[in-house]
C-alpha cells in the first residue's frame, strides 16, 4: 500500500480537471492564405453537450466552436489557440483531421506523418479528404442527431461497418500504407452538400449510388457533411478519388468490406432492377506470381447475399432462376472490379494492397525491396472474378404480378 | 556468512517469478527498438535466439553451481580466485548491476512521463520510482520474491489481456518475407543483443536464497516465461505496426495499448496497463537494488546487507541522471550495456569453470597418487 501510495503521488503535477480543457474534437488544414497553413479547430464546448441540448445548446452545432487559424504547423497552431480559448488545448480526443483538396494534391506527408511522435495523438484518429477546404467543411458540417459533435464525427465514420463506400482506414492504417513499399493510402473522402444539387448531374438517366461519392450526392435536406469514397495517394500525395462501388471492391479485397446493397440490371427486364444485399462469404482469395517481369494476380472474391427486391416481379425466387440472379450480380460486379483495379494501375498505386500477398513470394525482405513492387504494378495482369451465392430471397417466395 | 542473506527462503514459484520478472520486465520498455533493425519481418526469431543463447549459459552456470555445493558465485570466485580476484569479479558485477538498474529505471521514468504524465518532472517519476523499490528492497528478498509473484499474477492478466484486445489490429501478412534481412543479419543482431539476456547471471547470485536442488527447474521456467514475453511482444508490435513503421516506435507495448479501440467504449486503454508496467518495474528495480547490496555483502564478507541498500539506490539513482536525455538513455542501454554484455559477464564465469575443472583433475590426480602410494 505504502508502495502505492507513493507511486501515485507523481500524478500531482497532471492534475487537471476535465471541463478544464479545450478538447480539440477535428482538426482542419487547408493551404494557408497568410501562412502556409490555414489550420481550423472545433473545440468542444462541454457545458452545452452535458445540457443535452437543452435551452437550444444541443444539436445543431451549438456543442462545439470553430476556430481557424494561420500557422505554420499544427502544434504551433495548438498553442496559438491559447490566447483566444481560456483552457489548455488537447488532442487527445480529436477524431478526425480533415485535409483540403488541393492541400492533399500537393502532399500532406509533412503534416501528418510528425503527428505520430506527439503523445495526445491518436493513431486511432481518422484521415479525411474534402473536396473544397476543410475550413468549410468543419464550419458547416453540424450534427443534426446529436449533441456531442464529437460522437457524431465517430458514428459517421464508423459507417464503415453497414456500407460499402466508407473506408474503414483510420490515421494508424495510413500512416502504414503510407510508409510500406509498394502500398497505396486509402483516406475517407468527404465533402459540404453541394447547395445548388441540380449541376450534380446534367441529365436524369438511371444511375446507381455506387456512382456517388462525396460532395456528388443529389439530395435535399439533411446535414450538410457528406462521407462518400476514398481518396487514393501515392508518395503522399492524393492522385485520384474512388467512387462508392470502387471503395467496396478495395475493402473486399482488404477485407474490411462487411454489407452493401446492390441494384443489379434485371436480366429479363434490362430497364429493372434486381436489389441484392451483398456480403462477404470468405476473405477474398488472392495470389501472386512474381515469376518474371510482370507479375499475374489472381483475385477472387467469394460473395453472398439475400435478394431483398425484384422490381419487374419475375419469380427468379425459384431454385433454377436462382442462378440468373447470381450470374447477373456478378457480371455487374466483375465489369466494375476490373475498371476499379484498371484505374489504380493508372494511378500507379496498389489501394488494394496487393502487394501484401506479393511480399510472401520472396524470402527476404532485401529481395522483396528489390523487386520494387510500386514499379510493377501499373504493368501487372490481373485476372479478378466475384463469385456471388444468393442464400435467401426475403420474405416472399413468389411474385404474383400486380393486376392490370 | 552473512547473516541477514542466509535467512531469506523462498518457494520455487516466488523464485521463478522474480527472475522471469527480471529477465523479462524489458519487453516493456525498448527490448525490441534495436531488433527490428536486424530482423525485420523476422524480428520475432532474435528472441527466440536470445532464449537459445540463455540456455546454452546456463549449463556452464549449473555446473558450476553443481561442482560448489552450498555457494554462490561470488562465494565460488573466493574459493578459486583469492579475495583480490573476488573483489574485482564482484566489482564488475555489481557495476553491470548498477548500470542495469539504473538504466531501466531511467527508461520506466522517461516511459511514465512521455505515455501517461507529461508535466511531472523526471526527476519526481525516478525519484518516487526508487523510493518505492528501496522500501521494497529494505523489506528484504522475501518481500522481492513474494512481490514478484502476486505482481506477476497481475502482470501476466493483464499483459494477456493486452495481447487478446490487439488482435483485431494484427496483419498477419507482417511476418512476410520470412526471412526477414536473412539468417546472417538476424544471427548477427542476435550476438549483438545478447546482452538482453544477461540477467540469467543471477541464478548464480540468487541460488543461496531459493531451494537448491530446484534450481534447475527455477532457471528452466524463469528463461522460458522470460522467452515467452520477450518473443511475444516483438511478433506482436510487428504484427500490430508492421515493418518497417514498427521499426520507428521507441515503447512498443505502449504503442499496442494505444492502438486498441474496439467501439466508442473500449478505447484508451493504456492506463488499465499502466500498472502492469509499474509493477515489473518495481520487481525488477527492487530486486536490482537488493542484488547490488547482497554482491558487496557477500565481497566483503560482512554479516548484514540492509546498511548497503541505501547506498545501492543513491548510485542506481545517480547513473540514472547521467543520460542527458531519452535519446542518450537508450543509446547506453542498447549501445553500451546491452552490446556484448552477455560475453562480457560470460568472460569471468568461465574463468571459474575452467578453474575448476583444473582444481578437479589436481584434485583427481592427487587422488590417484595418494591411491597410488598408499
Amino acid at each position: 500500500m505504502t508502495v502505492l501510495v507513493i507511486l501515485s503521488l507523481s500524478g500531482c503535477w497532471n492534475y487537471q480537471e476535465p471541463d478544464e480543457i479545450a478538447w480539440v474534437l477535428a482538426l482542419g488544414l487547408d493551404k494557408g492564405r497568410q501562412n502556409v497553413l490555414t489550420m481550423t479547430t472545433v473545440v468542444a464546448v462541454p457545458k452545452a453537450i452535458g445540457s443535452g441540448g437543452q435551452g437550444g445548446n444541443g444539436g445543431g452545432g451549438k456543442g462545439f466552436f470553430v476556430v481557424s487559424m494561420e500557422v505554420n504547423t499544427i502544434l504551433e497552431g495548438l498553442e496559438l489557440l491559447n490566447a483566444f480559448v481560456d483552457r489548455r488545448a488537447d488532442l487527445s480526443h480529436t477524431a478526425w483531421i480533415v485535409f483540403g483538396r488541393a492541400l492533399a494534391e500537393e502532399g500532406i506527408d509533412r503534416y501528418y506523418a510528425p503527428l505520430a511522435r506527439f503523445r495526445q495523438f491518436r493513431r486511432n484518429s481518422s484521415i479525411l479528404i474534402t473536396q473544397g477546404r476543410a475550413a468549410d467543411l468543419l464550419k458547416n458540417g453540424k450534427p443534426i442527431l446529436e449533441d456531442n459533435v464529437s460522437k457524431y464525427y465517430q458514428l459517421l465514420q464508423q459507417g464503415w461497418r453497414f456500407t460499402e463506400f466508407i473506408p474503414r482506414d483510420t490515421f494508424h492504417d495510413f500512416y502504414i500504407a503510407s510508409k510500406t513499399p509498394g502500398v497505396g493510402a486509402v483516406a475517407n473522402l468527404a465533402a459540404l452538400q453541394d447547395k445548388d444539387e441540380q449541376d450534380i448531374f446534367p441529365n436524369n438517366r438511371p444511375k446507381d449510388k455506387g456512382a456517388y461519392y462525396a460532395g456528388r450526392i443529389p439530395r435535399q435536406g439533411g446535414g450538410r457533411l457528406e462521407i462518400m469514397g476514398g481518396a487514393v495517394f501515392r508518395g503522399g500525395k492524393m492522385v485520384g478519388i474512388l467512387d462508392a462501388d470502387e471503395m467496396g471492391f478495395v475493402k473486399m479485397v482488404r477485407g474490411t468490406f462487411r454489407r452493401t446493397i446492390q441494384a443489379v440490371p434485371d436480366p429479363k427486364h434490362p430497364d429493372k432492377y434486381v436489389i441484392v444485399e451483398v456480403k462477404p462469404r470468405t476473405r477474398a482469395e488472392v495470389s501472386v506470381d512474381v515469376e518474371g517481369d510482370v507479375p499475374h494476380i489472381a483475385v477472387r472474391i467469394p460473395l453472398e447475399g439475400d435478394i431483398i427486391s425484384i422490381q419487374s416481379g419475375e419469380n427468379y425466387e425459384r431454385a433454377s432462376r436462382i442462378p440468373l440472379v447470381e450470374r447477373s450480380v456478378e457480371d455487374y460486379l466483375n465489369r466494375e472490379l476490373r475498371a476499379t483495379i484498371a484505374k489504380t494501375q493508372q494511378w500507379g498505386t496498389d489501394a488494394f494492397e496487393f502487394s501484401s500477398k506479393a511480399q510472401r513470394q520472396f524470402f527476404t525482405w532485401r529481395a522483396w525491396k528489390v523487386y520494387d513492387w510500386a514499379s510493377r504494378y501499373p504493368n501487372a495482369i490481373v485476372d479478378a472474378t466475384v463469385d456471388f451465392r444468393v442464400r435467401r430471397v426475403g420474405l416472399l417466395h413468389e411474385t404474383i404480378p400486380i393486376r392490370e | 556468512m552473512p547473516k541477514q542473506l542466509e535467512n531469506p527462503r523462498i518457494g520455487v514459484k516466488e523464485a521463478i517469478a522474480v527472475t522471469a520478472l527480471f529477465i523479462g520486465a524489458k519487453a516493456f520498455l525498448s527490448y525490441q527498438v534495436p531488433l527490428y533493425h536486424y530482423g525485420a519481418t523476422a524480428t520475432w526469431m532474435i528472441p527466440v535466439l536470445h532464449v537459445a543463447l540463455a540456455f546454452a549459459a546456463l549449463y556452464p552456470l549449473l555446473w558450476l553451481l553443481d561442482r560448489h555445493p552450498d555457494k554462490n558465485i561470488i562465494q565460488i570466485g573466493q574459493e578459486m580466485i583469492g579475495p583480490y580476484g573476488n573483489a574485482a569479479l564482484s566489482a564488475f558485477f555489481v557495476v553491470i548491476l548498477i548500470a542495469l538498474t539504473g538504466i531501466t529505471l531511467r527508461e520506466f521514468g522517461e516511459r511514465v512521463v512521455s505515455g501517461f504524465l507529461p508535466d511531472t518532472p523526471i526527476s519526481m517519476a525516478v525519484l518516487l520510482f526508487i523510493v518505492a523499490s528501496t522500501v521494497i528492497a529494505f523489506l528484504g528478498f522475501d518481500a522481492i520474491a513474494r512481490s514478484a509473484y502476486i505482481f506477476g499474477i497481475a502482470i501476466a492478466a493483464g499483459y494477456v489481456l493486452l495481447i487478446g484486445l490487439s488482435i483485431p489490429f494484427w496483419r498477419l501478412d507482417a511476418v512476410f518475407p520470412l526471412g526477414g534481412m536473412g539468417a546472417k543479419s538476424i544471427i548477427t543482431g542476435a550476438v549483438i543483443t545478447s546482452g538482453d539476456m544477461v540477467e540469467i547471471f543471477i541464478l548464480g547470485l540468487i541460488i543461496s536464497f531459493v531451494p537448491r536442488n530446484a534450481i534447475r527447474k527455477i532457471s528452466y521456467w524463469s528463461i522460458g516465461i522470460a522467452g515467452v514475453l520477450l518473443a511475444s511482444s516483438t511478433l506482436v508490435a510487428l504484427l500490430v505496426f508492421t515493418y518497417p513503421v514498427v521499426s520507428e516506435i521507441n515503447i512498443p507495448t505502449l504503442l499496442v495499448s494505444r492502438i486498441i479501440n474496439i467501439g466508442r467504449f473500449l478505447q484508451r486503454m493504456e492506463v488499465i496497463f499502466a500498472p502492469v508496467w509499474m509493477l515489473s518495474a518495481l520487481a525488477q528495480i527492487s530486486l536490482g537494488i537488493y542484488l547490488i547490496s547482497s554482491v558487496t555483502t557477500y565481497a566483503l564478507r560482512l554479516p548484514y546487507n540492509r546498511p548497503f541498500i541505501l547506498p545501492a539506490a543513491v548510485a542506481v539513482t545517480a547513473l540514472a541522471f547521467v543520460p542527458n536525455n531519452v535519446a542518450e538513455a537508450l543509446s547506453w542501454d542498447i549501445g553500451i550495456i546491452r552490446r556484448y554484455t552477455f560475453f562480457a559477464v560470460g568472460v569471468p564465469l568461465v574463468l571459474l569453470y575452467g578453474l575448476t575443472i583444473l582444481r578437479d583433475r589436481k584434485g583427481g590426480d592427487r587422488a590417484e597418487k595418494q591411491q597410488e602410494n598408499s
